[in-house]
C-alpha cells in the first residue's frame, strides 16, 4: 500500500480560481507580515504530550508558521513536562495541539483567541456545548475527521457503479448523519444508515447491511468502530464481497477499500496558517470547527484484487479525487 | 545359585565358552542399547506426533472458530467440525461455550459422560482409556483500527468466547508403538543370531588346533615325549605345532642327557654318602669320647669337691675342737693358724668348683619365692662383726619401695651380696662399708632389683678396674699377699648376676673408694604379705649417724607407724619431753666416741623412764659394755648391729606388751587345743608355752593322729604342723573341714619353716586363720591363741621365753637326730627324705640363735631344695661341728653354773 503524500497547495478548495484567490490571500500576508511594525507577535503553544503525532504536529506547525511569520515568537509548553508554564499565558494567541491542551486552555478562561488543532469532532462539540465555559467565540480548532462528503466521494470515485451505500451510526457520528445524507444524495448514493449501539449484536447489525449494499462507509465513532467490532465488518464485507471505505490508515491496512484521512503534518500546517492569519488580522479571526484542509488518500490494493475491484494507482486516484473535489467546490 | 556355579565352572574350563562371550557379550549389550535406545525414541516420536497433531488442529480450530462462536453459527461449527474429522487419527471435536456447555460435539466425539468437561482440561492433553483430549479457548482478537489512538483509553479485554476440544484416537498410536518394539527385537535377535554363529564358526575354527595342541602339550607334561602336534592350519598356530614339536623333541634329548648325568652324579653321591657315613660314626665316636671325657672331669670336680672338702672339714672341726682343749699358747697358735688355713683352703675349693660349675654351664638359677629383706639381713649379720671390728660402719639402707618378697635365686643373691660385702670390707680399712637396695621401675611391667655396694676403701685404677672380672686376677699382685682371696669371687657374681639377666658396673677411684651397681631383672612382682602387726609408736630413733639414721628409718617404717629422729643429745631430750615415746632407740655408732656414748647410754637407761633398746656392735655388746652394767638394767635390750627386721620387731613388741598402760593379762583356762607336730622339739616346745596359758591340749604326732583326735573332740583351736609324715597338716585340715566333724569350723593355726614355698603353693588363705613361720614367736603365737579363744588381753611376761625352761640337751640331741637321718637320707639320695629332715631342722633351728646353726641350716635348707647334692656333705660336716662347738660350750656353761 502506498500512502500518497499531497502535493503543496492542493486543498479540498483546489481549483484555478481558488488557487488565485489563496495565491492572493498568502501574498497578502507575507507582504503584511513583512511591512509590519517591529513589535513581534507572540504565540503560546500548548502541547497535550509527548507522543510522536503531537510532535510532528508541533513540527511542522512551527516550520509553517515561521516561514509566513518568520518575526514571531513561539513559547511551546508541553502538558507534564518541565517546559509547562501555567497561565495566564501572556502571549498574542494561543494554540493547543490534542485534546489535554485544549481541555486545559478551555478551562483557563484565558478569553484570550484560541485555535485547537488536532482534537476530533465529538471533542471540539463537548467543549463548546459548554455553556458554562464563556468566550467560546475566540475559540477555533482544526479536527482531524474528514467531512462526510469527502469519504462519499472517495466511494463515488472508485465505484463508480456502486448505487447503493451503507453505514452505521453512534451516538458520535450520529450528528454528522444530515450531511451524510446530503452527501450521499449529491453524490448519486442510496443510504442506509443504522444506528448500533453497545447492546447490540454488531454481526446482527452489520450483516444485512454488508450483504445488501455495494459499498459499505465505516465512519470514526469510538463507541461503533473499536478494535473488537470493527473486524466483523471488515470479515463480513469480505464474505459478502462489499467493499468498505474507511476513515484511517490503519483500517485500510486492516482490510478496509480505502480511506481518506489526515495526517498531523497536515493539521500542523493548516493550524500554522490559521495563527498567521489571525496575528495578521486579529479582527478576521474565525472561529469555529475548521475540518482540515489538507487530506491523504491511502488505498489496499490485496483488497481491490481479493474482491475484484480495479482501482488506479494513487497517483491517478489523487488527481482524480482532486478534480473531483474541485468540481464539486 | 547352581547355575550361576555352573556358568563359572564352563567359564573357567571352556575356552571356547569365553570366546564366545568375549565375540558376542559387547555384540549383544551394544545390541541391546540399540534397540532400547531406538524403542524409546521412536516410542517417544510416535508419541510426540501424536501430541503435536492434536495441538494443531486444536490451534487450527481455536483461531479458525472465534466468528462461528461469536454468532454461535452451527452450520458454520459442524463444518469446521467435519472438515477437522476427515484428519488422521482425530476421533472428535466438541465446542463449548464460553461457561463450558456444549455447544456442539461431532457424533464420534466420546461419551460426555465418559469425561468431564466442566473444569478446564489443562495446557497438556488429557489421556483416557483409548484417546487423547486436547483443548484450547478461543479468545475474542481485536484490530487496529485508528491511527492515532488515544493511549490514555484502557485496553479492550481478551474475552473467552468458548473452548474447542479435539480427541485423538491413541489407539493407532499404540500399534504403532507396539509395530517398533516388536520389529526392533525382531531385528536385533537375528543381528545377534547372525553374529553368535559367526563367533562360533570362529572359535570352533581357532579353538580345534588348539585343542589339538593342548592334548600334545598334555601328554608331554605326562611323560610322552614322543607325542607330536598335528597341526597344519598354515597359520600362527601352526607355528606354534612346530615349535612345540621342536621343543619336544629337544626336551627328550635333554632328558637323556640328564638322565645320564644323574646316574652319574648318583654314583658319585652315593661314594660321598658312604665316606659320610664313614665320617659321622668317627665324629660321633669323638662327641661320645668328648662327652665321657667332660663327665669324667665333672665326676673328677665332684669327686675331688667331696673328698677334700670333706677330710678338710673334719680338719677343720678337729683342730677347732684341739683348740678348745688345753694347750699350752703356742700349740693353740698353731691350732689357729692350721684353722685359718684350712678355711682359705676350703673356701679356695668351694670357689673353684663353683666357678667351673659356672664356666660349664651346669649351673642354673633357681627362681623361687625368697625373702629379700631377709636374706641380705643374715649376710649383713654374718658380715657384720668383721667390719665392725676393723672400726667400719656397715649401713644398710632397703629402700622404702622395695618389696619383701621377691622370685629369684636366693643363693645367688645370698652369694653376690656376700661377695660384694665382703670384698668391701676386705678392701676398706677406714670408712664405712653402705649397701643400698632399691627397686626402679624401667617400663610399666618391667622392674629391676638395684644393689649399690659402695665403700670407702683403697679404690682401683682404671687398669684395674678392666681386668677385675677376670678370673684368677686381682687389682693388684700385691693384693693376694696384702688382702689374700683367689681372684675368683668377682666372676663369679658376674657370671651369677649375667646368668639372672643382670649387669654390674664399678665405679672406682684409687685411693678413693669403690661402688658397685648390680641391676638385676625382676622376673614377676609377688603378691606382698599383708603388712604384720605393726606398732604404733611413737619410736624414737637416735643416731648421730646421719646415714645410718636413715638406714634405720627406712627399715622401722615397715612395722612401726610414727618415728621421731634425733641427730644429738640435746634432740633426743627435747624429744623425749615432746613426744613422749613408746621406746627410745639408741643406734651406736662407731664414728662417736665410745666414752660419750657410753655417756648417753647411762643417762638414758638411768635417768628415763622410757624403755630403752641399744642397737650396738657385737663386740661393744661383749666387749666395751660391762657385764654388770647390761645385767644391772633388766628392762632395757641390747641387740646386735645391724638387727633384722624380725629382731626389731620382736624386741618392739616385747616392750609394748610390758609397758603398755592399763596393762592386763589374760589366760586360756578351759581352752581346748589340739597341738599336731611329729617333730619331738618343736612339740615340746609348744606344750611347754601353752603349760603356762592355763589351757588343756592333747598331741597328735602326725596328721592321722590330729584326724582322729578331731573325730571325737571339739577343740576351740587347732595347732597343726604344715610338714607332718603321713598326711601333711594341709591334707589333714582340709579333712576336718569337709567330713561332719565337730571340728569343721574351728580355727587354725598352721607353723610352717618355710613359708614362703608353703604360702605360695599350697595354703589357701580361706582354709587356715593363721600362719606362723617356725621358730614361732612366741608373743605371735600366744596373740594369735587369744585372738581365736576370744580372751581380751595381752600374755603375761611369765608366759614367754618358754625355751628357755627347756634344757639345751634336748636341743642338740634333736639336731644331731636329724643331721643323722639327713646324712642317711643323703647317703641314699633319698630327696624327699631330705626335704622332710631339713624342714624339721630349719623349724628348730633359730630357737635359741646359736652361732651361726641357724645360718647354716638355712644354707642347707636351700640346698636340699635346689638338690644341689655336692655341697650338702661338707654343711652337714659343718652344722655338726657347730653343734658339737655349741653344745661343748653348752655344756662348760652349765657346769660353770654348777659349779658356782
Amino acid at each position: 500500500m502506498l500512502a500518497i503524500k499531497p502535493r503543496e497547495g492542493l486543498t479540498k478548495d483546489s481549483g484555478s480560481g481558488h488557487r488565485f484567490f489563496w495565491g492572493l490571500t498568502w501574498t497578502l500576508i507575507t507582504f503584511l507580515l513583512c511591512s509590519s511594525p517591529a513589535q513581534a507577535a507572540t504565540v503560546r503553544l500548548l502541547v497535550s504530550g509527548g507522543q510522536p503525532y503531537y510532535r510532528e504536529v508541533q513540527q511542522h506547525f512551527t516550520e509553517t508558521l515561521l516561514d509566513l511569520s518568520p518575526e514571531t515568537t513561539i513559547s511551546v509548553s508541553v502538558l507534564g513536562s518541565d517546559t509547562m508554564q501555567s497561565a495566564p499565558w501572556p502571549e498574542d494567541i494561543i494554540v493547543t495541539i490534542g485534546t489535554p491542551a485544549t481541555e486545559l486552555a478551555h478551562q483557563n478562561h484565558t478569553g484570550k483567541k484560541t485555535i485547537a488543532l488536532f482534537i476530533t469532532t465529538d471533542v471540539w462539540h463537548r467543549l463548546t456545548d459548554d455553556h458554562s465555559n464563556p468566550g467560546t467565540n475566540a475559540h477555533a480548532a482544526v479536527v482531524i475527521d474528514q467531512t462526510p462528503y469527502r469519504i462519499l466521494l472517495l466511494a463515488r470515485l472508485l465505484l463508480p457503479k456502486a448505487s447503493t451505500i451503507a453505514t452505521v451510526m453512534g451516538p458520535i457520528s450520529g450528528s454528522s448523519l444530515t450531511d451524510l445524507q446530503q452527501s450521499a444524495k449529491e453524490l448519486n448514493f442510496t443510504l442506509t444508515a443504522n444506528t448500533l449501539d453497545e447492546k447490540d449484536n454488531p454481526v446482527a447489525t452489520l450483516s444485512p447491511l454488508l450483504k445488501n449494499n455495494d459499498v459499505f462507509v465505516a465512519l470514526p465513532d469510538s463507541a461503533v468502530f473499536n478494535r473488537a467490532i470493527a473486524k466483523w465488518a471488515l470479515y463480513l464485507g469480505f464474505r459478502n464481497h462489499t467493499p468498505i471505505i474507511g476513515f484511517s490508515k490503519a483500517y485500510t491496512d486492516a482490510g478496509a477499500l480505502a480511506s481518506i484521512y489526515t495526517k498531523p503534518s497536515d493539521i500542523g500546517r493548516y493550524g500554522a496558517e490559521l495563527s498567521a492569519k489571525t496575528l495578521l488580522e486579529p479582527r478576521t479571526f474565525d472561529g469555529g470547527l475548521h475540518h482540515p484542509r489538507y487530506y491523504t488518500l491511502h488505498s489496499n490494493t490485496a483488497v481491490a484484487r481479493a474482491l475484484n475491484i480495479d482501482i488506479p494507482d494513487q497517483t491517478t486516484l489523487y488527481r482524480m479525487y482532486e478534480a473531483a473535489l474541485a468540481t464539486e467546490q | 545359585m547352581t547355575i550361576l556355579a555352573w556358568f563359572q565352572n564352563t567359564l573357567k574350563r571352556s575356552l571356547q565358552a569365553r570366546l564366545l562371550i568375549v565375540g558376542s557379550l559387547p555384540l549383544l549389550l551394544i545390541t541391546t542399547l540399540l534397540t532400547t535406545t531406538n524403542i524409546y525414541i521412536r516410542h517417544n516420536d510416535i508419541t510426540t506426533a501424536m501430541n503435536q497433531s492434536g495441538r494443531r488442529m486444536v490451534d487450527h480450530l481455536s483461531r479458525t472458530a472465534e466468528f462461528a462462536l461469536y454468532t454461535n453459527n452451527q452450520p458454520l461449527l459442524i463444518n469446521m467440525a467435519y472438515s477437522i474429522e476427515q484428519m488422521p487419527n482425530i476421533l472428535g471435536i466438541a465446542f463449548l461455550d464460553s461457561s463450558r456447555r456444549m455447544l456442539l460435539s461431532s457424533a464420534s466425539f466420546p461419551d460426555a459422560e465418559a469425561i468431564n468437561l466442566a473444569l478446564p482440561l489443562g495446557i497438556d492433553p488429557q489421556q483416557y482409556e483409548h484417546f487423547l483430549l486436547f483443548e484450547k479457548p478461543v479468545f475474542s482478537t481485536t484490530i487496529e483500527v485508528e491511527d492515532y489512538p488515544d493511549n490514555e483509553a484502557p485496553p479492550v479485554a481478551r474475552k473467552t468466547l468458548g473452548w474447542v476440544v479435539v480427541a485423538m484416537d491413541i489407539t493407532t498410536a499404540h500399534k504403532q508403538q507396539r509395530d517398533v518394539v516388536f520389529t526392533s527385537i525382531g531385528i536385533a535377535t537375528g543381528v545377534l543370531g547372525t553374529a553368535f554363529l559367526l563367533a562360533l564358526a570362529l572359535s570352533r575354527s581357532v579353538l580345534i588346533p588348539i585343542r589339538k595342541l593342548t592334548a600334545t602339550i598334555t601328554a608331554l607334561q605326562q611323560g610322552n615325549l614322543n607325542a607330536r602336534a598335528l597341526v597344519s592350519t598354515g597359520d600362527e598356530l601352526s607355528v606354534l605345532a612346530t615349535g612345540i614339536n621342536h621343543l619336544a623333541e629337544s626336551v627328550k634329548r635333554s632328558q637323556s642327557n640328564l638322565e645320564k648325568r644323574v646316574h652319574t652324579a648318583t654314583l658319585g653321591l652315593t661314594n660321598a654318602l658312604e665316606e659320610l657315613k664313614l665320617k659321622n660314626a668317627a665324629f660321633q665316636q669323638a662327641t661320645m669320647e668328648a662327652e665321657a671325657a667332660n663327665q669324667a672331669k665333672g665326676d673328677f670336680l665332684a669327686h675331688m669337691s667331696h673328698e677334700l672338702r670333706t677330710p678338710l672339714t673334719a680338719i677343720q672341726g678337729f683342730v677347732r675342737l684341739l683348740g678348745q682343749s688345753p694347750l699350752d699358747p703356742n700349740d693353740k697358735n698353731y691350732c689357729q693358724i692350721i684353722e685359718r688355713a684350712s678355711s682359705q683352703l676350703l673356701a679356695i675349693i668351694n670357689d673353684i668348683l663353683e666357678y667351673s660349675k659356672l664356666q660349664s654351664g651346669t649351673q642354673v638359677v633357681i627362681n623361687e619365692p625368697y625373702n629379700l629383706l631377709e636374706c641380705i639381713e643374715q649376710v649383713v649379720q654374718l658380715l657384720a662383726p668383721g667390719a665392725h671390728h676393723k672400726g667400719l660402719e656397715l649401713y644398710c639402707d632397703f629402700a622404702p619401695n622395695t618389696p619383701a618378697l621377691l622370685i629369684g635365686d636366693t643363693m645367688a643373691i645370698r652369694q653376690i651380696m656376700m661377695n660384694l660385702i665382703g670384698n668391701a670390707i676386705k678392701f676398706t680399712e677406714q670408712g664405712h662399708v653402705a649397701i643400698h637396695i632399691s627397686i626402679t621401675q624401667e617400663t610399666a611391667h618391667h622392674n629391676n632389683l638395684v644393689i649399690v655396694v659402695s665403700d670407702t676403701g683403697v679404690g682401683m685404677s682404671p687398669n684395674q678396674q678392666d681386668t677385675i672380672f677376670d678370673a684368677f686376677v686381682q687389682a693388684d699382685t700385691t693384693i693376694a699377699r696384702r688382702f689374700g682371696g683367689t681372684g675368683l669371687g668377682l666372676p663369679i657374681i658376674k657370671a651369677y648376676i649375667e646368668l639372672m639377666g643382670g649387669t654390674i658396673h664399678l665405679d672406682s677411684n684409687l685411693g678413693e673408694g669403690t661402688r658397685c651397681r648390680v641391676i638385676l631383672p625382676l622376673a614377676q612382682r609377688l603378691p606382698q604379705p599383708s603388712p604384720t602387726e605393726t606398732i604404733p609408736g611413737p619410736i624414737l630413733l637416735y643416731d648421730t649417724d646421719e646415714q645410718n639414721r636413715k638406714a634405720s628409718h627406712h627399715l622401722l617404717a615397715r612395722i612401726v607407724n610414727v618415728i621421731i629422729e634425733a641427730a644429738t643429745f640435746d634432740a633426743m631430750i627435747d624429744a623425749l619431753a615432746e613426744h613422749n615415746p613408746a621406746a627410745l632407740l639408741i643406734n651406736w655408732s662407731l664414728n662417736e666416741p665410745e666414752h660419750q656414748q657410753m655417756a648417753t647410754l647411762e643417762y638414758a637407761l638411768n635417768k628415763l623412764s622410757c624403755p630403752v633398746v641399744v642397737q650396738a656392735p657385737l663386740h661393744i655388746i661383749h666387749e666395751q659394755l660391762p657385764a654388770d652394767f647390761i645385767n644391772d638394767h633388766p628392762t632395757a635390750s641390747f641387740i646386735t648391729k645391724p638387727a633384722s627386721l624380725g629382731e626389731l620387731r620382736s624386741t618392739l613388741l616385747q616392750i609394748e606388751l610390758t609397758t603398755t598402760k592399763n596393762h592386763r593379762t589374760a589366760n586360756l583356762n578351759g581352752i581346748q587345743i589340739l597341738v599336731a607336730e611329729d617333730n619331738e622339739f618343736s612339740r615340746l616346745l609348744l606344750c611347754t608355752l601353752l603349760d603356762r596359758t592355763g589351757c588343756q591340749y592333747r598331741q597328735a604326732h602326725n596328721g592321722r593322729e590330729a584326724i582322729d583326735a578331731c573325730l571325737d573332740t571339739a577343740f576351740d583351736i587347732l595347732l597343726i604342723d604344715l610338714h607332718m609324715p603321713e598326711i601333711t597338716g594341709i591334707e589333714a585340715i582340709r579333712e576336718i573341714r569337709q567330713t561332719n566333724n565337730p571340728n569343721q569350723n574351728t580355727p587354725v593355726i598352721i607353723l610352717t619353716a618355710d613359708m614362703l614355698m608353703d604360702v605360695q603353693q599350697t595354703i589357701s588363705p580361706l582354709e587356715v586363720d593363721y600362719i606362723l613361720s617356725k621358730p614361732f614367736d612366741e608373743t605371735q603365737l600366744l596373740q594369735a591363741l587369744f585372738q581365736l579363744s576370744g580372751r581380751d588381753g595381752a600374755p603375761a611376761p611369765q608366759m614367754l621365753d618358754s625355751a628357755a625352761s627347756i634344757p639345751k640337751q634336748h636341743y642338740f640331741a634333736e639336731i644331731d637326730r636329724l643331721l643323722d637321718h639327713l646324712h642317711e637320707a643323703f647317703t641314699t639320695r633319698d630327696i624327699e627324705a631330705m626335704r622332710e629332715f631339713c624342714h624339721q631342722l630349719a623349724g628348730i633351728a633359730a630357737v635359741y640363735h646359736l652361732g651361726d646353726l641357724d645360718e647354716q641350716i638355712t644354707l642347707l635348707h636351700s640346698l636340699v631344695r635346689a638338690e644341689e647334692l655336692n655341697r650338702i656333705e661338707g654343711i652337714i660336716m659343718h652344722i655338726r661341728l657347730e653343734t658339737a662347738k655349741l653344745k661343748q660350750a653348752n655344756d662348760n656353761s652349765s657346769n660353770s653354773s654348777q659349779v658356782s
